[in-house]
């Protein structure tokens, strides 16, 4: 099985707009598919689609390798989702929360243990959710969808509202599950993390798929042919790439006055307003 | 749409301890019983016998009320408000399994609050298996209607406003059924007046057998409409919010 998510000119509206708009794309076995875009893009309706909780209107839509159609319950036990309006129970302990979910999910209650390890909750596993600061809310969530070791994992903004400290754990745990083969369909409107986490990345703009690819190959795709230069005196120099700028830079490193140089490359987020002209 | 057993019996588990760990819920379960020990032991001037049935009778009434009808409300409520109802349907729990938890862990509380109810009344222990019949199958439709209102509902404050309107609209004309003849009429189309003229029936045989079978079919009616309304929020209304 190659396409763990296929989508194929698929379209969903609410009454007169298009919320999702022949959307077109797939993610294999294995990756981190960033699926970025902002606030109100269609992200979260495209996991809902995906996880069944929404039907799409038109097109094709096929998941683990199945269309949606035909997709049993037992299909959904390989797929964990931490959605951003998910919930544990406040009366309840992190661990008790997730041996509950553990045996609705009928996996050994002791899978608990192991994955507390995993998210740096097991010291604080007695501790009631409702007293949970909300970095332990969203590591707790996590453990809770990654429980069943599912073989495809959606998040929708995982880090929303966390410290870097947080942050950089959930990172941590996110390649490690990656590296033991599941796959991740990751919707966040963080470019950094996007950067950092993905291998491929979609950008989402009121319900279309704008671009997809490689963040490093957009970076490229959407580069201004430009070159930057940093002086001795901290000025930062822009040069296009052509023959007289070649002249000037030249003069600036033979007169020794040039600390670094570099092509001029967009982030993720340059490249957003660059194609939508809209802000995260 | 399958019910898995496994999972039933831990969404029951889970609601049983949420239920005592909720101190609203475990007071909505004490407050009818508090209500027959203070009934029976201040004195009313009427005989011990009749006091007995009285005080069967409100406990019965208040007790349908605090737990049929708002332990299931409160609870489908919670769950919206906090989203884990939707936790629940990403871990592959499906909603008949999730309102059947609901419905089968309120009504067990509802009827061993009657059995204490029954105990602490001191009515003739002969009249246990008509009590328990009669509040079984007159709380089936009220715990149907409580998960009805859970599920038409966005949260708890917006439960308990729909909560205690239906309360009353249920509880009064029966409590007042002696105050006026319409109070009365009222009283024996609702699902409490219906089950308590059912009990009467066939323990005292004070209603015949013709009245029982209207009271029996005021109940069924009840549950049909409750079931009817369930099934078209669910259909409306979804799970979650």
């Amino acid at each position: 099985m190659n396409d763990m998510i296929y989508l194929e000119d698929v379209c969903l509206d609410f009454g007169n707009a298009f919320s999702i708009d022949h959307l077109s794309f797939q993610v294999m076995a294995g990756e981190i598919f960033g699926f970025l875009g902002p606030s109100g893009s269609g992200k979260t309706t495209t996991v809902k689609l995906l996880t069944k909780q929404l039907k799409k209107k038109s097109g094709r839509l096929k998941i683990l390798g199945k269309d949606i159609k035909d997709t049993v319950r037992e299909d959904f036990e390989k797929i964990g989702v931490l959605s951003d309006t998910n919930g544990l129970y406040e009366r309840m302990s992190i661990e008790e929360n997730l041996r509950f979910f553990a045996s609705i999910r009928g996996i050994p209650t002791s899978e608990a243990e192991d994955v507390l390890k995993k998210v740096h909750l097991y010291d604080k596993r007695k501790i009631l959710i409702k007293k949970c600061s909300r970095g332990m809310r969203q590591r707790a969530l996590l453990a809770q969808a990654v429980l069943h070791r599912p073989a495809l994992l959606f998040l929708d903004e995982p880090t929303s509202g966390l410290d870097p400290a947080a942050i950089q754990e959930v990172h941590k745990l996110l390649f490690g599950l990656n590296q033991e083969g599941t796959t991740i369909f990751l919707t966040t409107h963080n470019m950094e993390e996007a950067d950092k986490l993905c291998g491929r990345i979609g950008i989402l703009n009121q319900g279309r798929l704008i671009a997809q690819g490689d963040p490093q190959e957009l970076k490229l795709r959407y580069a201004k042919d430009e070159i930057e230069v940093l002086t001795q005196d901290r000025k930062r120099l822009t040069f296009k790439k052509d023959k007289e700028s070649a002249a000037k830079i030249a003069g600036l490193l033979t007169a020794g006055n040039c600390l670094s140089i570099h092509s001029k490359e967009p982030d993720l987020e340059e490249i957003f307003l660059q194609l939508t002209g809209r802000e995260f | 749409m399958n019910i898995s057993v496994r999972k039933l019996s831990t969404l029951c588990k889970k609601d049983i301890i949420d239920y005592f760990k909720n101190p609203a819920l475990v007071v909505c379960s004490l407050l009818p019983i508090l209500f027959v020990l203070l009934y029976k032991y201040i004195d009313f001037s009427i005989q011990e016998g009749d006091r007995n049935t009285a005080a069967l009778m409100q406990g019965t009434l208040i007790n349908s009320c605090m737990c049929a009808l708002m332990i299931p409300s409160t609870m489908i409520a919670e769950e919206k408000e906090k989203f884990t109802l939707r936790t629940l349907m990403l871990s592959n729990v499906n909603a008949m399994e999730f309102f059947w938890a609901k419905i089968l862990v309120a009504g067990v509380i509802t009827i061993v609050g009657n059995v204490v109810v029954f105990m602490i009344s001191a009515e003739s222990i002969s009249y246990l298996p008509a009590y328990l019949l009669t509040s079984v199958f007159g709380n089936s439709c009220v715990v149907m209607l409580g998960a009805d209102m859970g599920m038409a509902c966005r949260d708890q404050a917006s439960c308990s406003v729909l909560q205690i309107p239906v309360m009353l609209l249920f509880l009064l004309p029966v409590m007042l059924s002696g105050a006026a003849k319409f109070m009365l009429s009222l009283g024996k189309i609702t699902p409490y007046g219906a089950m308590l003229r059912l009990y009467h029936g066939l323990t005292a045989g004070s209603v015949g057998a013709e009245k029982m079978a209207v009271s029996a079919a005021v109940i069924l009616v009840w549950l049909i409409i409750s079931s009817i309304l369930f099934a078209y929020l669910y259909r409306v209304k979804g799970t979650d919010n």
